[in-house]
């Protein structure tokens, strides 16, 4: 089985074409769907069938940004899920600042303070921005040339778009239910 | 993941396949004809459109079961035994708060298990009152064909969960129907469309019927549907907007205690209401001799709380599929209910353009079905593709009774994902595993898919043994589950039941009727698969004989009626991988035969030409 990046002809890296991507997502989906294997026999159907669904993971997976990162990530050796979050040593600075910002959202969205909420999550973003930056380069630099200290600052990295993507998630959940009144 | 994503070897049949929309308010059938989807005639004075309402009676001299505008006649006289709108109901629970509402409905006092109607004296369920339109459907596309209708695309509300998809299922097989594709209304009316116009672009489909509101978001690029982001309420839709007029209606009335008969005359004066006020500013309606206007202001006033509801899923759509309102390149209304004014002044304002509407809203939805029924009949044209997605999360739960996603929502389909779970106990040998639909973290929050035990873990130290959960969900959006402790291989795998859905013996009761199968355990299913394999070599085989028995001498046409007469004895018996031993023999034994059937068919073709005609290229 090959790798996601295999699957869709791409060199492995952070950084992609998303445009690119799209468009041999269809292709290989016009080609593997079930749908357009209905004259065929029953083990290339399951073949097909397989492959779709692989497809549409690969294609998940690299689409997201934050997904992408992790399953890069465990390509060069180091698996978040399997480490588990809690047990991969974050910064404690880090943690005490994520805390912070979750008990200030919590107080805003107590407030019913949806207008805070947006704004912290418009930092929030500028913040997922720079990270996606920052891994950029040194995704490039790993698959370069590998060194065990970077891959642990990759996996810091990786970990805090993990949190900022809660953040964020959690601010739409402010944002919906402000919305539905 | 071996194994468990598996496909459906379809019958080969030669009967029709269609496209079938079952709708809460009015259920259509369509097909394609020279490369275009039309609707057929199904009702009184040819109508499109059949009403999905069902008479049941008790009375012996007429036949039992009425469907569509005579059903709807009926129910004056006797509401209770006429039922409509039942798609409300597929895959609920008896205590479902959807059987609470404003209706004419006789419940059967049950504490668990499906909704069930008492009508005409018995009890039906959803789906058998599903299965009477479907059945009705079928027989009206027979009669214009004149020949057998098999197989259907029938669609289903994005929104619908995995128990309202099994129960639809369940429906279509009790009606005769060998379910192509489970297709998503929205999805069904952009490829109407997007064939139609052979657009390319980002749409919004808007999408509001009798009992049913969806929203999906799609894109149109190179002949390849993809479905971004889906949403909706599956318990909202035109039906709100009858009884909040209706409830108004009885309230300025005075009427109090209403009973049935008075109900329905008010549900039937409000939708009337409803309709009129598409094209005028005022109505009059009548209730038990009571008079009064109704002007359009006034109604929108009164269902403006209903529309305003489908809001929160649009913006949401919007966000998942990341695009804002301006992206939208064109806004497809669906349903009935989008004829409502205040609606599409509504669906215009939100995405800051006026929708489309030159497919007849009604219609659409099954002119889609028909297409992709046709599309996966084999007429297959080559630059179609869609590519759906799944409208809520699933999972199982964890300890602590929170849900952890396996597959998220809006994940494409078919689609397959594995976890990881230990023992939490020293030396548990069994793992309850509970499968879970819904975006909350809580189990108590979220809908309860399924439970199944996997049993034999070797005892070891709590943490120690690992199972491996697989989730497969095929591209009708059904779930598969099976779990597997990983050091000795020991599997459960089950095709999800919904908890509350039919039991497998209430569905195997009414199969039996119809001679149909449907799924359980998957022993099971292979059993009732290999017995309608049987069922249909005896069908081919005789049929065969019939036309070509004159190739055969006595000899062989007896070694074959033999051959047939030991399997479909075999057929009798529960093992199901003994039929297939025995279907097996007899597809060998009949081989030579067939070739020479074969044979004789191509020499027919090609006779009148040289074969050298057909080397050349």
């Amino acid at each position: 089985m090959s790798n996601h990046f295999e699957l869709f002809g791409l060199q492995p890296a952070f950084e992609l074409d998303a445009k690119a991507l799209d468009s041999k997502y269809r292709e290989l989906s016009q080609q593997w769907h079930p749908d357009k294997q209905t004259g065929a026999d029953a083990k290339q159907r399951l073949q097909a069938l397989e492959m779709t669904a692989q497809l549409n993971q690969g294609y998940k997976t690299l689409r997201d940004a934050s997904a992408r990162a992790a399953y890069l990530l465990k390509l060069l050796g180091l698996d978040l899920d399997e480490e588990g979050e809690r047990t991969f040593q974050m910064d404690a600075g880090f943690l005490a600042q994520m805390l912070e910002l979750r008990e200030e959202l919590d107080a805003a969205k107590n407030k019913n303070d949806v207008q805070r909420a947006v704004e912290m999550g418009k930092q929030m973003q500028a913040r997922e921005k720079e990270t996606h930056a920052k891994l950029a380069q040194l995704f490039a630099q790993q698959l370069a040339s590998p060194e065990h200290a970077r891959l642990q600052k990759l996996g810091d990295q990786v970990a805090a778009l993990r949190y900022y993507r809660r953040f964020l998630d959690e601010v739409s959940a402010i944002e919906d239910e402000a919305t539905q009144v | 993941m071996a194994g468990l994503l598996q496909i459906r070897d379809p019958l080969k049949t030669e009967g029709r396949a269609v496209g079938i929309d079952l709708g809460t308010t009015n259920s259509l059938v369509a097909y394609v004809a020279n490369g275009k989807p039309a609707c057929l005639a199904v009702d009184e004075g040819g109508s499109p459109l059949l009403p999905s309402v069902v008479h049941f009676s008790d009375d012996p001299s007429c036949a039992g079961v009425v469907v569509g505008h005579a059903a709807r006649r009926a129910a004056a006289q006797s509401p209770q035994d006429v039922l409509a709108s039942v798609k409300r109901f597929m895959g609920k629970g008896a205590k479902d708060v959807e059987t609470k509402k404003l209706g004419t409905y006789r419940f059967a006092e049950r504490a668990d298990g499906p909704v069930r109607f008492i009508a005409g004296g018995r009890e039906v369920t959803p789906v058998e009152v599903s299965a009477e339109i479907l059945k009705k459907l079928k027989l009206r596309a027979e009669m214009h064909f004149g020949e057998a209708v098999d197989r259907a695309v029938v669609t289903v509300p994005a929104y619908f969960d995995d128990a309202q998809r099994q129960a639809t299922k369940d429906a279509a097989r009790l009606a005769g129907l060998e379910v192509l594709r489970l297709l998503n209304e929205p999805t069904a009316a952009a490829l109407a469309y997007g064939l139609d116009k052979g657009s390319q672009g980002t749409f919004a489909v808007y999408d509001l019927g009798g009992g049913t509101f969806d929203i999906s978001i799609l894109q149109l690029v190179d002949g390849v549907f993809q479905v971004k982001s889906t949403g909706g309420d599956s318990a909202l839709g035109g039906d709100d907007f009858d009884r909040a007029i209706a409830t108004a209606m009885l309230a300025e009335a005075k009427i109090e205690k209403p009973d049935p008969a008075m109900i329905h005359a008010a549900l039937v004066e409000a939708r009337r209401s409803k309709e009129a006020l598409t094209t005028v500013d005022t109505v009059t309606y009548e209730l038990g001799g009571f008079r009064r206007e109704l002007t359009r202001a006034q109604m929108n006033a009164l269902i403006q709380p209903w529309i305003a509801k489908t809001g929160a899923p649009v913006r949401r759509a919007l966000k998942d599929a990341g695009h804002t309102p301006d992206e939208i390149d064109g806004v497809i209304l669906v349903g009935g209910s989008t004829r409502v004014l205040a609606v599409r002044d509504f669906v215009g304002e939100l995405f800051g353009k006026a929708p489309l509407g030159d497919i007849d809203p009604d219609q659409v939805v099954a002119l889609g079905a028909a297409i992709q029924a046709d599309l996966l009949a084999g007429n297959a044209r080559d630059d179609v593709l869609l590519l759906d997605i799944i409208p809520l999360s699933l999972g199982i739960e964890t300890m602590g009774g929170v849900v952890s996603k396996l597959i998220a929502r809006n994940s494409s389909i078919p689609a397959t994902a594995k976890m990881q779970v230990t023992t939490f106990q020293d030396g548990q040998t069994a793992m309850d595993i509970h499968v879970l639909q819904g975006e909350r973290e809580l189990v108590s929050d979220c809908r309860s898919l399924a439970r199944f035990k996997l049993s034999g873990i070797p005892a070891l130290a709590s943490g120690m043994a690992k199972v491996e959960i697989t989730f497969a969900i095929d591209a009708d959006g059904i779930l598969s589950v099976s779990a597997r402790e990983l050091s000795t291989g020991v599997e459960q795998s089950i095709t999800v039941k919904p908890s509350h859905g039919l039991s497998d013996e209430e569905v195997e009761q009414m199969l039996l009727d119809s001679l149909e199968h449907a799924e359980e355990d998957v022993a099971a299913r292979l059993l009732r698969e290999e017995r309608v394999e049987v069922q249909r070599i005896g069908h081919d085989a005789r049929k065969q004989l019939a036309n070509n028995g004159k190739l055969l001498n006595d000899d062989e046409r007896a070694q074959v009626e033999a051959g047939l007469a030991a399997l479909e004895k075999a057929a009798q018996s529960q093992d199901h991988a003994a039929i297939a031993a025995e279907r097996a023999n007899f597809e060998v034994a009949v081989k030579p035969f067939a070739e020479r059937i074969m044979n004789a068919a191509i020499a027919k073709v090609v006779s009148g030409h040289t074969m050298t005609e057909f080397e050349q290229p």
